[in-house]
């Protein structure tokens, strides 16, 4: 369309292009169209291509410009694809879920519990304690205590790696929703 | 953005520009179709209104996109072909609309606008 086209004229275009990136690509060639014809006016009327570029402005900010009109008109689109990427997400991680969160809180629990319960046995001599085959002997009870010890901290590990796995999906969902915004 | 203008707030007057821009270019396009040279052109002359070429392309496509004005290529004699925007009557109606909120708040503003208003 240009006759004047010059090297600095296609670079500006092709930048400009580039970042309409996520424009339909009808609409996008519109825009670039038009921005071709403006210079050309421009330089039709014996302006110098590089002045008619430089009111323009760099043409980054301009396409920024087009995206953040595109992006106001086309909410209603983004929010379509918010919910189906929570929904593809819901999907692809509720299965998963379903097995990991309640064997990690049910493992978590039990050997919190079975950690507390093995040194309140092993700590009270009133109670007839048998650890590894040695019956009320001072060994056997350190043993047992440290068994219920090792079973604690083993529990609590269990939860915290839980913790992180739920931190880790809300992370993941909070970032679905701010897809394309 | 406001040249010598340093206790304005730069955020505050680019929306108040945005708005007023939006009447400019519809009265401009409401006069006959325009091509974008043109409207640039024409709005360059009010400095005021710092219309940088690179905000009113996007604005004429967010009308455009609202209904407001509708698009046509046309070959030129002289030079590339350019595209014309035209006025609908949605457009028309959105202009009137416009004005009316603008004089309404030009008669407000003549008591908070000067120096010391307000009471």
């Amino acid at each position: 369309m240009t006759q004047d086209r010059n090297p600095l004229v296609e670079r500006y275009l092709a930048r400009f292009r580039d970042g309409l990136k996520g424009a339909r690509s009808d609409e996008r060639e519109e825009f670039v169209r038009e921005i071709e014809s403006h210079i050309a006016e421009g330089v039709a009327r014996g302006e110098q291509a590089g002045a008619v570029l430089y009111r323009l402005g760099p043409a980054e900010r301009l396409a920024k410009a087009y995206r953040a009109e595109l992006t106001l008109r086309s909410r209603g689109g983004i929010w379509v694809w918010r919910f189906l990427a929570v929904l593809g997400l819901v999907v692809t991680a509720s299965i998963p879920s379903m097995i990991i969160v309640p064997l990690l809180l049910a493992m978590g629990l039990g050997f919190l519990a079975g950690g507390v319960a093995a040194i309140v046995w092993a700590s009270i001599p009133a109670l007839d304690a048998s650890f590894y085959g040695i019956s009320n002997d001072a060994l056997g009870r350190f043993l047992g205590a440290l068994t219920g010890l090792g079973l604690f901290v083993s529990g609590a590990l269990l939860l915290w790696v839980l913790y992180l796995y739920v931190l880790l999906l809300i992370r993941a969902m909070r970032g679905a929703l701010s897809v394309g915004g | 953005m406001i040249k010598g203008a340093a206790t304005t707030d730069g955020e505050w007057s680019s929306q108040l520009r945005r708005g007023v821009l939006e009447m400019c270019i519809l009265a401009i396009i409401e006069r006959g179709p325009s091509y974008g040279y043109e409207i640039v052109t024409e709005l360059g002359e009010a400095p005021q209104l710092a219309s940088g070429e690179g905000t009113v392309y996007p604005l004429l496509r967010r009308l455009k996109k609202d209904g407001l004005v509708e698009t046509f290529w046309q070959e030129s004699a002289a030079g590339p072909p350019r595209q014309y925007y035209r006025i609908t009557p949605r457009g028309g109606g959105a202009l009137a609309a416009m004005r009316r909120e603008w004089n309404g708040l030009l008669a407000a503003m003549s008591k908070y606008g000067r120096n010391g208003g307000g009471g």
